[in-house]
């Protein structure tokens, strides 16, 4: 029946009818998840059996009843192992399970598997990852994007019906661009970082990867909520999925100049512009917006992530569990070294404090812009994926790649990645950005373009 | 802002720091890849932020504490099943102390 292929609202709704039951949803994933893995890569581990005995007994009440869930391997998940794709931790077996999948399970989901990252979320394509790299569905000589390359290939290839992803700057949005997925990075503080292997504190946020724009706001409003086990959370019950919009009339939308850089993929800009046009035609009036070069977002970033990355990875010492510090790949030893260096006594002022004080610069350019318009959009990257082997010797690969989602990350702000073209058979993702706690507008724009266009009804010939 | 180029002293003194060891045939492409990125930050002493405050945090809240009472916690036998050695109910670490 190639169940899979359903969006996740098609597969709850069938579920709840009746149509046909959790162990035949299950079944067909697991089928086509065997059958792709050879080619994709997308997985660390597949749940097979656990997934499979959970779908036979199932409490059709619940609103995820049922419903195979892939989720990225860096969420902690009680009794199944948790990796982050790194060698370091490919044996350990997680004690706890994170907040997040904690409320899908309670939710009535099912964790089918655990999905192929950057190791410890360090990069941009899923080819750090050290049990090999991920394969874009759409062409598998190409990168899926990252760090949530796996959850996004695995949505796209229909090998499951929805997945979670984790985003520290650009690892939701940037893979669901790469892989036509739609990719929603929450409000930072507004899901929970509890049991999430943690990689730039002040910024990392567990987010969906979906098929579609309600598919994402259904799991943004399950996964969200205040944890007192995250003291960053924030104290507000979980989101409210907002009511549709009819149009986008008196809506400003603003197109910051400096989104489309030089040396943009043509393809990209084009496909922006259209859908900013389209966006128009819904009622928006369209803004071109002079914001603060990204180039200080990249800086700040870089700092930002490595030094936090630096306190996080030290932690990892092989003691009390995983394997000595040895075993840690050139990616994160990389990382590790530079926030060591930029936290490191005589470098501290010039770096890091210097990096937060850009950061409130960065924040303020923001507010500047919401008082002129309500969201705004660009690309979510300037190229479309691009091939294996790409990131090879590159040092700051992933700041380069995910340029102009790293503003709205250092400023804690939320965004949504949708599919809005494609170019050499390629997708292409637009993003739009609001303000903070306003994802119930991102949604609403989202939505809106998704129902006027036929992007993310498009699949990858596999 | 300080100079961006990363000596090899300077590369084993952080290796140290982040108790990390570094492959000798690696030693002088890792700095020199430190050296690009640490480059590449040094655009942030464009910006004049005399006047300007840090964000550490972007939802700005602090002093985050919860009650003080018991809840469940993992079992020690939990705690210790993912350790590779153990000693008497006890993770075993390196001396710190030489004799």
């Amino acid at each position: 029946m190639e169940l899979n292929k359903l969006t996740l609202i098609e597969a709850i709704k069938g579920i709840k009818e009746k149509k046909f039951s959790s162990t035949e949803l299950v079944s067909d994933c697991l089928d086509k998840i065997a059958k792709l893995e050879p080619t994709l890569n997308a997985f660390v581990t597949v749940n097979k059996d656990n997934a499979l005995n959970q779908s036979k007994n199932i409490d059709i009440t619940k609103p995820l009843a049922g419903i195979p869930i892939a989720i990225k391997d860096n969420f902690c998940v009680k009794g199944i192992k948790v990796t982050a794709s790194s060698n370091l931790l490919k044996d350990y077996t997680a004690q706890y399970t994170a907040t997040v999948v904690q409320k899908l399970e309670d939710a009535g989901a099912i964790v089918i598997g655990k999905t192929n990252m950057d190791a410890w979320a360090h990069g941009s394509s899923t080819e750090t990852s050290d049990f090999g790299p991920t394969k874009n569905p759409w062409n598998p000589k190409h990168l899926p994007g990252g760090s949530s390359g796996g959850s996004a290939a695995a949505v796209a290839s229909d090998e499951v019906v929805t997945s979670i992803g984790s985003e520290t700057a650009g690892s939701i949005r940037q893979p669901s661009a790469w892989c036509g997925t739609v990719g929603l990075k929450p409000s930072y503080g507004r899901v929970s970082r509890y049991g999430v292997i943690a990689m730039g504190s002040s910024m990392d946020c567990p987010g969906p990867i979906t098929k579609t724009v309600d598919d994402a706001a259904l799991l943004l409003s399950i996964i969200s909520g205040h944890d007192p086990k995250d003291a960053t959370s924030i104290p507000q019950g979980p989101w409210q999925i907002p009511a549709p919009l009819k149009d986008l009339k008196g809506l400003k939308i603003g197109l910051p100049k400096a989104y489309f850089p030089e040396g943009i993929k043509s393809t990209v800009k084009e496909a922006v512009l259209n859908a900013a046009e389209t966006l128009k035609k819904l009622g928006a009036e369209i803004i071109e917006l002079d914001v603060l070069d990204p180039k200080y977002a990249i800086a700040v970033y870089t700092v930002l992530q490595r030094s936090e990355v630096s306190s996080n990875l030290a932690r990892f010492t092989g003691i009390r569990y995983g394997h000595p510090r040895s075993t840690f790949g050139d990616e994160a030893i990389r990382r590790i070294m530079l926030g060591t260096y930029t936290l490191s006594s005589g470098y501290y002022d010039a770096y890091y404090l210097q990096a937060q004080k850009v950061r409130t610069l960065i924040i303020e350019d923001f507010e500047k812009q919401f008082k002129k318009v309500d969201a705004i959009i660009g690309p979510t990257s300037p190229t479309t994926a691009l091939s294996l082997g790409a990131t090879e010797g590159q040092s700051m690969f992933g700041e380069l790649e995910d340029m102009l989602v790293e503003p709205s990350t250092l400023a804690g702000l939320p965004g949504i990645s949708i599919p809005c073209g494609f170019g050499d058979g390629l997708p292409i993702g637009l993003q739009i950005i609001t303000p903070q706690l306003r994802e119930d507008l991102a949604v609403n724009i989202a939505r809106l373009f998704e129902s006027n266009t036929d992007y993310h009804l498009q699949h990858p010939k596999l | 802002m300080s100079s961006s180029k990363i000596s090899l002293d300077q590369l084993r003194h952080i290796a140290h720091l982040a108790r990390l060891e570094i492959n000798p045939k690696k030693e002088n492409y890792l700095a020199d890849q430190l050296s690009e990125t640490a480059s590449y930050i040094d655009v942030l002493g464009e910006l004049d932020t005399k006047e300007v405050k840090p964000t550490f945090q972007t939802n700005h809240l602090k002093n985050v504490t919860r009650d003080d009472v018991v809840g469940d916690s993992l079992s020690q036998e939990e705690a210790l099943s993912q350790a590779k050695d153990t000693y008497n109910g006890y993770f075993k670490t390196q001396a710190t102390i030489k004799k």
